[in-house]
């Protein structure tokens, strides 16, 4: 999809991604005339917009494009606009292949049951259609101000945060293991898969790195 | 051997009329069955009413009496005809919410009598029977639809009100400066929103509008409807069709959807839609075929409403853009070869 620059004359800080206003936001809608009305929100308050209208060309977007801060999601996308799966999709693609970006969903699905099986995904906010504009681009600030100060921790403490969905009755073992899955995955891919760095980073041997590659199968192009 | 012949051929008389007795009786016992289940159509396959009309034919058929309690839907309904015989017959039928109790009374029976008596009266369960599930199957039928056509509809409306509501936030507060950049984005965005209402209504009314009807080009407005699809189309040939122009646009919309949802299940396939329009008589016959596509594997599904292949659908797109054609006094038809991409061929009045 393409990418359009805000025309905002705002100073751009030093961070990498410059400021708040200028994050870049993934919005994924498949109803076009929608899209281009919430690409008017947004622009008009300064942020820079991707879109995509499927899960597929939401995925490609996000490869392209490391540094989004935050997608603004409607549940329902083709080929099954009328159900939760594929923007539930979205956010299982996004969280596995370990994207940074906050997922604010916007949605006219049945609220209860969308809103807790996003939130149980990954999700960050919820928000149902019909939603003013204000409490959009507050959701989208909160993502943004969250995805930085995120990205923050990361660079300046060396913090990195995982989202763990335990279920007290597995006991510490799955916890433990998926953490360090995660954990394993994120620093891969931070390293571009370089396994001397990755074991650098996490105070281990190459060998406990190789171990973790098979025990998890992790591969390469996993994300 | 000879005196013998009396004897044989009193016998084989004697076959020849039990025969024909029997013949008799077992057509009897049938027109009074088919009294039962033509009396059934006319009524509608409707149990209590079959229930209150029944004891005539029955009657006819030599049975005694009947009597019924019948629980419909948390109402109770009983009757006694006739008397009680001796021998009874019991039946207890129940389906969800339905619960039928039947005794039918029968006279003391003998022989070839019992059996056409017990063929007449399971005849007569099973109509009874397959009644409660008429009921049951279309009351079912009834709210699945009606939940599914809400899911759709509501979906579709949140979007607009969610259009609307930002459309109209925007406009109340432009910044300086941005006036033109919205109305640009207006200019885009009304004519789909108009397009997307129209087409919200057009799913909930189920008829097609006869009325102003106007000479449209048909390759027209299947081209601008591909366009809206971003579907990329070949046409051959063209006409003018005498037609309403939503219904058209409705007709096009619906057989086009069925090539957007493939395209988005299987974007790397593509698609390649070749459309003839050609002459015949009083009409103009236009047929659609997608060279790429895959042979149709529900030939007898696709005009059945609510239904769609992968269960995500509303499944009345097609059942409509019949609906519309027919209304418009034309025929939609689709061909189903075995192994060959299905083709849909309309035909509609021509403009004079």
């Amino acid at each position: 999809m393409n990418e359009e620059t805000s025309d905002s004359s705002l100073e751009i800080d030093s961070h990498p991604d410059g400021p708040i206003e200028h994050a870049k936001i993934l919005l994924v809608e498949d109803d076009p005339a929608l899209r281009l009305v919430l690409k008017n929100v947004l622009e008009m308050n300064d942020y820079t917009i991707l879109e995509a209208d499927s899960k597929a060309s939401a995925e490609i977007v996000l490869k392209e494009d490391p540094n989004i801060a935050a997608l603004v999601l409607d549940l329902g996308l083709p080929p099954s606009p009328h159900t939760t799966t594929e923007g539930l999709a979205v956010i299982k693609m996004a969280v596995a292949q370990l994207h940074r970006a906050k997922i604010v969903v916007l949605t006219g699905q049945d609220e209860e049951s969308s809103a807790l099986a996003a939130i149980k995904e990954g999700a960050f906010d919820f928000l149902s259609k019909p939603s003013r504009s204000s409490e959009i681009l507050n959701a989208v600030q909160r993502a943004v101000l969250f995805y930085r100060k995120e990205r923050t921790l990361e660079d300046e403490q060396g913090l990195t945060r995982l989202q763990i969905n335990a279920k007290v009755s597995d006991g510490l073992k799955a916890v433990r293991e998926e953490a360090e899955e995660k954990l394993v995955r994120h620093v891969l891919k931070d390293t571009q898969f370089n396994v001397y760095q990755s074991a650098a980073r996490l105070g281990l041997k190459r060998e406990s790195i190789y171990y973790f590659l098979k025990k998890f199968g992790i591969k390469r192009d996993d994300g | 051997m000879a005196s013998l012949y009396p004897y044989l051929i009193l016998i084989g008389v004697s076959i020849i009329l039990a025969t024909g007795w029997l013949l008799g009786q077992a057509r009897r016992r049938a027109r009074i069955t088919n009294e039962l289940v033509s009396l059934n159509e006319r009524l509608g396959f409707d149990l209590p009413d079959l229930l209150r009309h029944c004891w005539e034919p029955l009657e006819k058929a030599g049975f005694k009496g009947i009597s019924w309690q019948l629980d419909w839907f948390g109402s109770s309904l009983s009757k006694t005809e006739g008397s009680q015989g001796d021998v009874s017959i019991h039946r207890k039928l129940e389906v969800d919410d339905i619960t039928l109790s039947v005794n039918l009374y029968d006279g003391k029976r003998r022989f070839e009598q019992r059996y056409f008596s017990t063929v007449l009266s399971e005849s007569f369960f099973l109509l009874l029977y397959t009644d409660m599930w008429v009921k049951l199957g279309t009351v079912q039928g009834a709210f699945a639809q009606t939940a599914k056509l809400n899911v759709f509809l509501q979906h579709d409306m949140k979007n607009i009100v969610q259009l609307i509501s930002l459309v109209s936030e925007q406009l109340e507060n432009t910044p300086a400066g941005k006036e033109e950049k919205l109305l640009n984005s207006l200019r885009t965005v009304m004519p789909t929103l108009h397009e997307r209402s129209e087409r919200f209504l057009s799913t909930l009314s189920n008829n097609a509008p006869t009325e102003n009807r106007e000479s449209m080009d048909i390759g027209e407005a299947l081209r601008k409807t591909a366009d809206i699809h971003n579907l990329k189309i070949e046409i051959h040939g063209g006409g003018q069709v005498l037609i309403n122009e939503q219904s058209l646009n409705s007709i096009c919309d619906n057989l086009f959807g069925n090539y957007v949802d493939q395209n988005r299940r299987n974007p790397e396939v593509g698609l390649k839609i070749v459309i003839s329009i050609t002459d015949s008589d009083s009409d103009l016959e236009i047929s659609i075929k997608d060279h790429n596509g895959k042979p149709c594997l529900w030939p007898e599904r696709l005009f059945e409403p609510f239904w769609s292949e992968k269960g995500d659908g509303l499944g009345i797109g097609l059942y409509h853009a019949r609906q519309l054609v027919h209304g418009a006094g034309g025929t939609l038809q689709a061909i189903t070869p075995e192994n060959d991409p299905l083709i849909f061929v309309v035909s509609l009045p021509k403009s004079v």
